[in-house]
């Protein structure tokens, strides 16, 4: 049996050791597909928008290259604006079709 | 990012100390193996909890007080403590291995206590003993010895001891007690107790006429574990409460002054501090109680190192067994000690039969200034005209003597002591009257009188052991026990606790570094 007196030092992980994977990332491209479901073109145009100036904001502290697959961050803003254009197009026409704008 | 999280905890103080897993492993290792180890005491969950690092055992964390609040208010009372003679000049060795030369160069206390162990040999065989005695064991100290040994320390002492403890093994059983009483009568000891289980007290005649004899400077120090059969049989092996009645009873009647010493535990006796201390306000001549928490060096039962009771558990016991006549805050740590070691409170029963303590009476804040614990406070109030100054120093010294190791109420100074206090404090004139005629001649009988029946020192002494263990109260302890070096034979001392807990030193106590066998001895 073990000592009760002996016990661990009350600390986290080690530095330079990661901790259980946090999947973080699956949870947030599940919220992303929920928003886009419910607010439809709306929420395109809001989410490539916020895109848009975060990317512009990042181009001019310095970042030339992203991680995106498109590279060039001038590219990674092409797409973004296509995107706005596109979901700015889709909220004109659920507007003035009469239509119900959301995506069913 | 947000850094690194809070610990969660709150140290309390840094301290060293030492593996009790280690010392488990190998009680009897040379002493300079033990491993002194960085540690801390540490707040957590409303208790306070002993931590070190071990090379080999990592964080070791063990229980060492069990009330915070209590243990931070003991640490406001510290005084200045008192110069020392090393017993070998230049031992600058860490604790433990300094003291197998004696008291090091780095203790900073002198010598309050000189415990003498007259012999091993005991009438019983205590389940609780941390001296290991028993009837087995048969070694004397020769009285040339013990004389010796006395005289070492007052040629350290600058030719005074306050206190001469007796101890053993039995002292009632040494065979050369009287001589050895007679011998201390002759040297400037202020006082002498006996530590004693008090079983020849209630039967031997010529012991009780010896000790009421001696009774102006012999106090009797008699174990008490309370008033049930399980705390006897448990602490005693048996069921001897029959013979400490019949022991306090001789003692009281004979005007012998007696301190009731309490070892108490946890789920066997902690539930019985009250009574003990309610049976000493209400016999004559008890004029003290000391409640010891059981600790772990010699022979125990079982101490769960996690909970356990402490220090602060037994004064945090008090109010609510004596039905709120005694609390905590009644007594203060004794200044000159580590303020862990031991606390004190004093209870007068003032003209009308109410006890009072002396803490009440006087008011922590006053006391403080008194003891100088607040300097500046004291220099902004020195106009103060409802103290004259000369009066402060009479009574900060009276108070520094009383709230000392060797205060109690057979000291010689009492009456003046009492005096000085109580002028200051309202505790009747009858009280008052008796106790300054107390100090005319002829009149010392009626004050042994007075202070037999309405004054009651209360002290809770927690003991050591290696779960406990810190070297700073080891390097402030002025309560050392007689020793003889392994390689000069020369006389010597060490602190109580480590002398029972480290074995190389417990076996250079004097009645086992110098013992003979007892039937040679007393042939």
């Amino acid at each position: 049996m073990s000592d009760p007196r002996l016990v661990e030092p009350d600390r986290g992980p080690a530095p330079g050791q990661p901790g259980p994977y946090d999947p973080l990332r699956l949870c947030i491209f599940a919220t992303v597909a929920l928003l886009g479901w419910v607010l439809g073109p709306l929420a395109l145009t809001f989410f490539a928008v916020l895109g848009v100036t975060g990317y512009l904001k990042a181009r001019r502290a310095g970042l030339l290259r992203s991680k995106c697959l498109l590279g060039d961050t001038r590219n990674v803003l092409a797409y973004l604006g296509l995107l706005a254009l596109l979901g700015l197009a889709g909220v004109v026409w659920a507007v003035t079709s009469g239509s119900y704008w959301f995506a069913w | 990012m947000s850094g690194m999280p809070l610990r969660g905890d709150r140290i309390h103080r840094y301290v060293n100390a030492f593996c009790p897993v280690c010392h488990e492993e190998r009680p009897d290792r040379p002493l300079e193996e033990v491993q002194r180890l960085s540690g801390w005491l540490v707040e957590r969950d409303d208790r306070i909890w002993l931590e070190r690092g071990c090379a080999t055992h990592g964080l070791v964390r063990t229980l060492y007080d069990e009330s915070p609040e209590i243990l931070r208010y003991l640490e406001q009372w510290t005084a200045p403590t008192k110069r020392h003679e090393p017993d070998v000049r230049g031992n600058f060795k860490p604790v433990p291995a300094a003291y197998a030369d004696g008291l090091p160069e780095m203790q900073t206390q002198h010598t309050c206590i000189l415990l003498e162990d007259l012999l091993d040999h005991c009438n019983l065989k205590c389940p609780t003993c941390f001296a290991e005695s028993s009837p087995a064991r048969a070694s004397v100290a020769p009285l040339e010895e013990v004389l010796a040994s006395v005289d070492t320390r007052l040629s350290r002492e600058n030719a005074r001891i306050d206190v001469l403890m007796l101890s053993g093994g039995e002292p009632t059983l040494y065979p050369y007690l009287a001589e050895l009483l007679d011998a201390v009568a002759e040297r400037p000891i202020v006082r002498v107790l006996v530590n004693t289980n008090g079983l020849r007290i209630a039967q031997d005649d010529d012991l009780l006429d010896l000790l009421t004899r001696h009774r102006e400077r012999v106090e009797v120090y008699l174990q008490y574990d309370g008033e049930s059969a399980g705390a006897s049989a448990y602490h005693r092996g048996a069921d001897i409460r029959r013979f400490k009645d019949r022991a306090i009873e001789r003692l009281s009647a004979s005007g012998i002054f007696t301190t009731l010493t309490m070892t108490a535990a946890l789920g066997v006796n902690d539930d019985e501090i009250g009574h003990v201390v309610k049976r000493a306000l209400t016999t004559p001549y008890v004029g003290g109680v000391t409640i010891q928490p059981v600790f772990g060096s010699g022979r125990t039962g079982a101490i769960d190192p996690l909970d356990r009771l402490t220090h602060t558990g037994v004064l945090a016991r008090l109010e609510q067994q004596t039905s709120g006549q005694v609390t905590w805050e009644d007594l203060t740590a004794l200044p000159c000690s580590h303020p862990h070691c031991c606390s004190v409170g004093y209870l007068l029963r003032d003209d009308s039969g109410t006890w009072q303590s002396l803490t009440t009476l006087i008011g922590h804040d006053r006391l403080k200034q008194w003891l100088d614990l607040e300097p500046d406070l004291l220099a902004n109030r020195i106009a103060d005209d409802v103290i004259p100054s000369a009066m402060k120093d009479v009574v900060k010294q009276s108070l520094l003597d009383l709230l000392s190791e060797q205060s109690s109420l057979s000291h010689p100074s009492m009456a003046s002591i009492w005096r000085d206090i109580c002028t200051s404090c309202d505790i009747g004139i009858g009280t008052l009257t008796a106790l300054a005629t107390g100090s005319l001649p002829g009149q010392r009988k009626k004050l042994r009188a007075m202070l037999g029946e309405r004054v009651l020192r209360v002290t809770v002494k927690p003991f050591m052991d290696m779960n406990t263990m810190i070297e700073e109260r080891l390097t402030q302890c002025c309560v050392h026990v007689a020793t003889v070096n392994g390689e000069t034979g020369d006389h010597q001392c060490a602190p109580f606790c480590a002398v029972q807990a480290w074995r190389p030193l417990g076996d250079s106590r004097i009645s086992t570094a110098t013992g003979l066998p007892l039937v040679e001895t007393s042939a």
